[in-house]
């Protein structure tokens, strides 16, 4: 017990710590980045071993984590008299089903290579393990977190985190982009928070609403919750006579405006290629690999979770928007000359079939949606990552001035090739096990829209084939004649991107098992 | 034995996992000894797997669960049938002998252990490939055998054509990959399962449907989207554009993956999900077609390559066209007999051109010459390979062609019969102008004559028990074994159910005969005397646009580049032009407007408390005169 709030936890104290040592002990700044992250995915590790005895075991008792197996429950604060004289408590409270271990997992994963690829030439140490701890400790917080408020503390610590982190590079447009990537995803904050806080108050108002029954007892009317886990099963019980359609609609909509806009979803997206592109590559590590992914968890969780008969209705709009997200973004990615937006874009058009997958609301199209976002966060940093290491070396990442890669660095172009084969979707990478779902889910439902999506397959290739090809083959150039392959240091964070992108590929079941675990709960709501 | 059919790929596997452990600094003795033993050690369990099955019939599936998907769960594994059992004999032989060939032709590369490396992942994918028992699993060995083409094809990564063919030829597979991909997802929903046996059960009884298509639609629609797969891979047309470039790898990976196995994984699909097939007579009729039209195309642009590794890989293509044709007109058997001889013959026909290049150092025809008296070896296993390919009895191509001819006359397709006779006709002519111009007559170039010489055991060997081989393996189906193949594969199904098999013909095998030595003659009339060697070019001229339309392959490929490149790169251009200055050019309007009014507020902020406050005292003002007016006066 208790682990998803060390999950939440560990990395705070990691900065805590962090601005206690001076700033020049960059080697402890580092050990301290690091043994956060490790501690926390020993952390998530840990809870992956006790999770199917978890299961097993059932949720609590209490409705406000009913269905999620590992819970930790703290009471935060009481905002007095919230609705109809009732306080109202916020909970510390965070738990792991399925969806939420795998991603505070990712999290710290990715924290913890993110903090192995900086250079201490490209940001200041003490600053990108102070706020790195901090972006990874509000994404964690998020994703595990029970409450709709505690949701939105780890969200707005992560944003700004993430500002300062994006900050932190040398790039004279930095600036600009932080600001661009604060505004937008504050904007996505407050339709997520309107929407949510809409919902709580439509269950509320709907459970008031109703009449006592002969014997003038109210049908079990629950007090006013923002626990999401008792929101869902309050709503599911809710008929639409009470909390009408249209209501349910117009929140659905706001949230998905939330969500396109914090997913960077087209035509909201325009931040995500230009903080990769002013930013160095372990923030892009960070920034592509989970904190992005905030969008999507939203979707699964309050879209697919809260709402799953207006994410029914309004599925084929979804869909569409997918299908716009994966061509466009393959598209786009096909014409751009620097490998970060070429990256970033890529990473729109993957996110673009979770959006298809969710819409197809299948077992089949859920899990996929789950496995891509897992998959994307990984490919997308070890692009971002193996893109940053080369750009150390040649000082740029456009594809016109790079070339003949593989004489001079062969380790680090054979990963490139690896992270672009999972990219496009190879077999035996975690790429292909998502896209497989997710196609397998949408086609059942949507054939027609799913032949066109079908297309980013052979985009993707060509993208991502045209760039390798300008980046590692080819003839030499004479300037990188003498450029110096990865060095153990540099290479383990490839090795272990490698060997998870491979274990998720060859054997998806051990993933697989635990995203099924929310997959199963998710099709009850909506059935 | 079957049930340890298993260690066939594993046994590559292993090498792989061995070489990719010793790096690229491991001898080459050892990352050629290591590969050839567990090559062949490979042959020899195959050899045993293929006795069990032509004696037990079909074996497994073998499975265990790989990943739940809701309710339904996809399982691993493998299974032996009679058709896998052949193709696991066939290609672990031709592996081992290109592995050891390769021993000689890449002696000295940089890269030798890397060049081990993939070769070894790829025997163990096309092994894993054709064992496999379900649809998906196919699928993903599908792609990793496509996955080995790519990275031989672009071994050379630092010539430039070579990298574009590598990715010309991952791209142009990934289109019908796409298709292949879409087909089993539809199958999956139409039967419920990825397994063979589950979706050819209900694709014979044809009681299905996926609501939006149904019955006898849906089963044509997944046939044509399966053999979209099998089109790319195979290189038929219209995607067969990807094989010729692909020559730019080295030699032995031509003659393995782009001549005897890879390129056959497709006519082993459509071989594989032949029930399927069966059950759509529009899906068989397209298969025939494509076929057909692929095997003449094909044939008419290999007669005026110049270059010696082309010209086999249009004849590549153009023979997985007949044994597309032999699938699509019903005559399963002979496409199979004809993928086992063509495995044989066209390997021997690539190594052999390898010994030449590796000779003389050029791929060009018209700089060779002569090369009979300083590779009489190699000249003379390259003529029992030129003999297969034009169908001179009684070599194995003779066999398996005249199967195929006589099935298409005798199902009704004298159309496709006389498309077929046609490029039989340039077959013989192309391959027997490449003997010719390689070995006879007087050295082109007469320096590069002089160094010329034969290479090592380990590359005459190879040649030697494929020329055996190219030589006598047409005898497995033919009369005089008492049609052996047709009942090894038909052992279990007595009314020869899945396939037409057609009496042998004797004056059709005449006809086609002769079709071979007058495109023999032909040739030979062309190219071997010295005193007519002004003859070619006055060929050239005489069919001038003929001629530059074979030459130029028939401009597919400029049509290609400006209907599909050109279209997607305008595409992206218009996208991205679209992300500049359109959607960020709107943010960024926004972002002024804000900041203006921002600016226009910024004045109010003057920080005098004499303004502040006759502001806060109109505003009450305001809100008591607002107050009396409208609710009646202040509470």
């Amino acid at each position: 017990m208790g682990l998803a709030l060390w999950m939440v936890l560990v990395p705070v104290l990691a900065a805590f710590v962090c601005v206690l040592v001076p700033a020049r002990q960059a080697c402890v700044q580092r050990g301290l980045a690091l043994a956060g992250s490790v501690i926390t995915l020993l952390l998530a590790l840990l809870a992956w071993l006790r999770f199917p005895g978890a299961v097993q075991a059932g949720g609590g008792a209490n409705p406000a984590a009913a269905g999620v197996p590992l819970v930790s429950h703290l009471p935060w604060f009481t905002l007095p008299g919230l609705w109809q004289q009732q306080d109202v408590t916020v909970g510390l409270s965070f738990g792991l089903d399925g969806l939420s271990l795998t991603l505070a997992g990712l999290t710290a994963l990715l924290a913890l290579l993110a903090a192995a690829a900086v250079r201490p030439e490209e940001a200041e140490m003490r600053r990108f393990a102070l706020w790195s701890q901090l972006a990874a400790a509000g994404a964690i917080a998020a994703f595990t977190a029970l409450d709709v408020l505690t949701f939105f503390a780890g969200l707005e610590l992560s944003l700004f985190a993430g500002f300062f982190l994006i900050d932190l590079s040398g790039d004279p447009q930095r600036r600009a982009a932080a600001v661009k990537y604060l505004l937008y995803r504050g904007l996505a904050s407050v339709l997520l928070l309107l929407a949510l806080f809409g919902i709580a108050y439509g269950v509320a108002g709907g459970y008031s609403s109703l009449q006592p029954d002969a014997n003038g007892n109210l049908p079990g009317a629950p007090a006013f919750t923002l626990a999401w886990p008792a929101l869902q099963h309050n709503l599911h019980g809710l008929s639409t006579a009470v909390f009408p359609d249209h209501a349910r609609a117009v929140l659905f909509w706001v949230l998905l405006l939330g969500i396109l806009v914090e997913e960077a979803f087209v035509p909201f997206h325009t931040w995500l290629p230009t903080a990769h592109e002013h930013t160095s590559a372990p923030v892009s590590m960070l920034l592509g690999g989970v904190l992005t992914k905030t969008g999507a968890y939203a979707l699964l969780r309050f879209g697919a979770g809260l709402l799953p008969d207006q994410l029914q209705h309004f599925a084929t709009w979804v869909a569409v928007l997918g299908t716009i997200n994966i061509l466009y973004g393959a598209f786009a990615a096909w014409a751009q000359r620097d490998w970060r937006r070429l990256i970033a874009f890529g990473s729109i058009s993957h996110m673009g079939l979770v959006l298809l997958a969710t819409a197809a609301g299948n077992a089949a199209g859920l899990q996929g949606a789950m496995f891509m976002m897992v998959s994307s966060g990984l490919l997308t940093a070890f692009l971002f990552f193996l893109a940053g290491a080369v750009q150390a070396r040649t000082q740029t990442a456009e594809l016109g001035r790079l070339g003949g890669l593989s004489r001079p660095l062969p380790l680090l172009s054979g990963f490139w090739l690896v992270a672009a084969l999972g990219a496009l979707g190879l077999p035996l990478t975690s790429g292909f096990v998502s896209e497989i779902q997710s196609f397998i889910g949408s086609f059942h439902r949507f054939p027609a829209i799913s032949f066109v999506a079908a297309l980013g397959l052979i985009l993707s290739a060509v993208y991502l084939l045209y760039a390798i090809q300008q980046t590692t083959f080819g003839p030499l150039r004479p300037e990188y004649a003498s450029l110096a392959d990865a060095q153990a240091r540099e290479l383990w964070p490839a090795v272990v991107l490698t060997a998870v992108v491979l274990w998720v590929g060859v054997y998806p079941n051990g993933l697989g098992q635990v995203l099924g675990q929310t997959v199963q709960q998710l099709l009850q709501m909506g059935g | 034995m079957v049930a340890y059919a298993w260690l066939v790929p594993l046994l590559p596997l292993a090498a792989y996992v061995f070489l990719l452990v010793l790096g690229r600094r491991a001898p080459e003795g050892v990352a050629a000894g290591v590969s050839v033993v567990c090559s062949l050690a490979s042959f020899l369990v195959s050899a045993a797997v293929f006795r069990a099955a032509a004696s037990q019939g079909p074996v497994g599936p073998y499975l265990f669960h790989w990943l739940t998907l809701g309710s339904a769960s996809i399982s691993f594994g493998f299974e032996v049938t009679r058709l896998n059992a052949l193709m696991i004999l066939v290609v672990s032989l031709v592996s081992t002998l290109v592995l050891l060939y390769s021993a000689g032709y890449m002696h000295g590369d940089e890269r030798f252990p890397v060049f081990y490396q993939y070769l070894n992942l790829f025997v163990f994918s096309m092994l894993a490939l054709v064992l496999s028992p379900n649809l998906l699993q196919l699928y993903i060995f599908w792609e990793m055998v496509g996955l080995c083409s790519y990275l031989l094809v672009g071994f050379w990564y630092f010539k430039p054509e070579a990298a574009l063919a590598a990715k010309k030829s991952f791209i142009v597979t990934r289109i019908g990959d796409t298709g292949l991909l879409i087909g089993i997802v539809l199958l999956y929903w139409a039967s419920g399962s990825f397994d063979y046996s589950t979706v050819f059960a209900a694709a014979g009884a044809g009681q299905w449907s996926l609501g939006w298509v149904s019955g006898q639609e849906l089963t044509t629609l997944c046939a044509l989207l399966v053999f979209l797969g099998a089109v790319g891979k195979s290189a038929q047309f219209p995607l067969h554009v990807w094989l010729p470039d692909a020559m730019e790898g080295p030699t032995p990976v031509s003659a393995l993956i782009h001549a005897a196995t890879m390129v056959a994984a497709g006519v082993y699909l459509v071989a594989r999900c032949y029930p399927l097939f069966q059950a759509s007579p529009g899906a068989l009729a397209t298969v025939a077609w494509i076929g057909a039209i692929t095997a003449l195309l094909a044939a008419l642009i290999a007669l005026t390559q110049r270059d010696i590794k082309r010209v086999i890989a249009y004849s590549t293509v153009s023979q997985l066209g007949y044994m597309m044709l032999a699938l699509g007109v019903g005559a399963y058997a002979y496409g199979v007999f004809h993928l086992m001889t063509h495995a044989f013959f066209k390997a021997l026909l690539f190594l052999a051109a390898g010994s030449v290049i590796h000779a003389v150092d050029t791929q060009d025809l018209f700089e060779m010459g002569g090369l009979y008296r300083k590779l009489p070896l190699t000249a003379w296993t390259f003529l029992a390979g030129a003999l297969a390919l034009a169908g001179v009895v009684p070599f194995a191509g003779f066999w398996s062609k005249d199967d195929i001819l006589a099935a298409a006359l005798n199902t009704g397709h004298p159309v496709l019969w006389g498309m077929l006779l046609l490029a039989a006709f340039c077959t013989a002519f192309y391959i027997f102008r490449v003997y010719f111009l390689v070995f006879t007559g007087a050295p082109r170039q007469p320096e590069r004559w002089q160094h010329a010489h034969e290479g090592s055991w380990v590359m005459t060997l190879p040649l030697l028990v494929l020329a055996a081989m190219a030589t006598i393996a047409g005898f497995f189906n033919s009369p005089l074994n008492g049609d052996g193949l047709e009942h090894f594969l038909f052992a279990d199904s007595p009314q020869h159910q899945i396939g037409y098999t057609a009496p042998e013909n004797v004056p059709l095998m005449l006809l086609s005969l002769l079709v071979a030595l007058l495109g023999i003659g032909l040739a030979a009339a062309v190219y071997w005397r010295p005193r007519q060697s002004q003859r070619p070019e006055r060929w050239a001229r005489a069919w001038g646009p003929f001629y530059t339309l074979s030459y130029r392959k028939f401009y597919l490929d400029e049509v290609y580049y400006a209907a599909l490149v050109y279209t997607g790169k305008g595409i992206a251009a218009v996208v991205d032009w679209i992300d500049r200055y359109v959607i960020d050019a709107l943010v960024r309007v926004v972002g002024r407007l804000v900041y203006s009014v921002s600016v226009l507020l910024k004045f109010s902020q003057t920080g005098q408390v004499q303004a502040y406050s006759t502001v806060a005292a109109l505003g009450v003002l305001v809100l008591v005169a607002w107050a009396m007016l409208r609710a009646g006066g202040v509470h």
